[in-house]
């Protein structure tokens, strides 16, 4: 894989990224339809009409506007403005900057992708945030960088902002209006039929 | 989603487990007659099922392409097409009624390991989730040990879950990641949805005057290299 440079608290470095997944660890699974004698079958859908059996590669995707299928080149708009948003470069074109980081801020990203980067030469222990992209794409990915006794990583992924919630709910509101009434007002029985 | 939590008390509360994923900033659209639509993906036939090819000798494929375009069957190729169910075909691409599912575990390297029948993975949470006393992690710990790879927020549901979960925070504020466990004895990795893969779960408690933030944090992978 091709080496990128990263911007780490201002001092530069490269490394090759290779990525790490769950089936380079532990291996992985995978489901298998097999006949009585134990040949493996192919999956297949069937469309509504019932008339075929499509397996993988029978069908592709096209993009429709309204009834019409178009070939039309697609731009990405913010949804909120409807402003064509800028191309940001991959992080390989233009190298990411990374900051110090605390355990608490790398805590709260999902991570999506993990990369080795052996060519880093980092502390243990050090953590620092910043942003990557490996493709170009209208939206920064957040990223980490982690160096433990495995060597070093970058996580990437969304950095979440989880909001302190407090008890603003409809209880506590029917609970003052009942409290507002009035004290051994007699209950009337008629207004139950 | 909802949960139930049982605290270090035994006590148990049903809460919500909320999805951080914010709104899309973005959208793609395209330029129509009408002025500016987003384009709808849709599925179609791109090639004559089963390959127009089959059983047919080199020879009869030439002649049949020198007479016409038989790769080209204008009622099906672009045609739109909704998948409904799923069939299992043999190699004459016929289907077959009676067949078995099974399991098959790769190494890393790619080699099968075991073969067992399928079996669904079903969801854990209908049954209270538990705090565990071992197994917690301090911040510093969980970053450089695993990968998290899913974090919801834990908000309350009426008055009496709020006190519960406020309480809860307070408690766990100091601790750092609690371990949360499933099942009935309470010491299995958390199975979100039907299918879905085990995880170990995490339960990070934060108080800011009479505000609280609960968050539950999932693993599924350790923060290591892959054995050589």
């Amino acid at each position: 894989m091709a080496a990128c440079t990263f911007n780490i608290d201002n001092n530069k470095h490269v490394s090759e990224l290779q990525k790490v997944t769950r089936d380079d660890l532990y291996g992985s699974r995978r489901i298998q339809a097999l006949d009585p004698d134990s040949k493996p079958l192919r999956r297949a859908g069937v469309p509504e009409e019932g008339n075929l059996y499509l397996v993988s590669g029978d069908v592709g995707r096209t993009m429709r506007a309204g009834d019409q299928f178009t070939l039309a080149p697609a731009e990405v708009v913010d949804s909120a403005t409807g402003q064509k948003k800028e191309l940001l470069p991959s992080s390989f074109k233009q190298a990411p900057e990374f900051r110090k980081a605390t355990a608490e801020e790398v805590s709260l990203l999902e991570v999506a992708s993990v990369y080795r980067l052996p060519g880093a030469q980092l502390s243990p222990g050090a953590l620092y945030v910043g942003t990557f992209n490996y493709r170009d794409g209208v939206e920064r990915n957040d990223a980490a960088i982690v160096t433990n006794g495995h060597g070093t990583f970058l996580l990437v992924g969304k950095i979440k902002k989880p909001a302190c919630v407090g008890m603003e709910i409809d209880s506590q509101i029917i609970a003052e209006a009942a409290a507002g009434e009035e004290a051994g007002e007699s209950e009337n029985f008629e207004s139950l039929f | 989603m909802y949960i139930k939590l049982t605290n270090f008390q035994k006590r148990t509360a049903e809460l919500f487990l909320l999805s951080l994923n914010g709104s899309k900033t973005s959208k793609r659209v395209i330029a129509t007659a009408n002025g500016q639509m987003e384009p709808e993906s849709q599925a179609i036939i791109t090639r004559i099922p089963g390959g127009w090819t089959a059983d047919k000798k080199p020879e009869q494929i030439a002649e049949a392409l020198v007479k016409s375009d038989p790769e080209i069957d204008t009622r099906l190729i672009g045609k739109p097409v909704r998948i409904r169910s799923l069939a299992y075909l043999d190699e004459q691409r016929k289907p077959v009624c009676h067949f078995r599912l099974v399991e098959e575990k790769l190494t890393p390297e790619g080699t099968v390991k075991e073969t067992r029948p399928y079996k669904v993975s079903e969801s854990n949470i209908e049954l209270p989730i538990q705090l565990s006393p071992k197994g917690s992690q301090t911040t510093e710990d969980l970053v450089q040990k695993f990968v998290l790879h899913k974090i919801y927020q834990v908000v309350h549901l009426d008055s009496l879950s709020f006190d519960y979960l406020f309480k809860l925070c307070q408690e766990i504020q100091g601790i750092g990641f609690v371990r949360v466990n499933g099942g009935i004895k309470g010491n299995e990795p958390l199975t979100l949805r039907r299918e879905g893969l085990p995880s170990f779960a995490y339960l990070r408690g934060r108080i800011d005057g009479d505000k609280y933030c609960c968050t539950l944090h999932l693993t599924h992978q350790e923060l290591r290299e892959p054995a050589e």
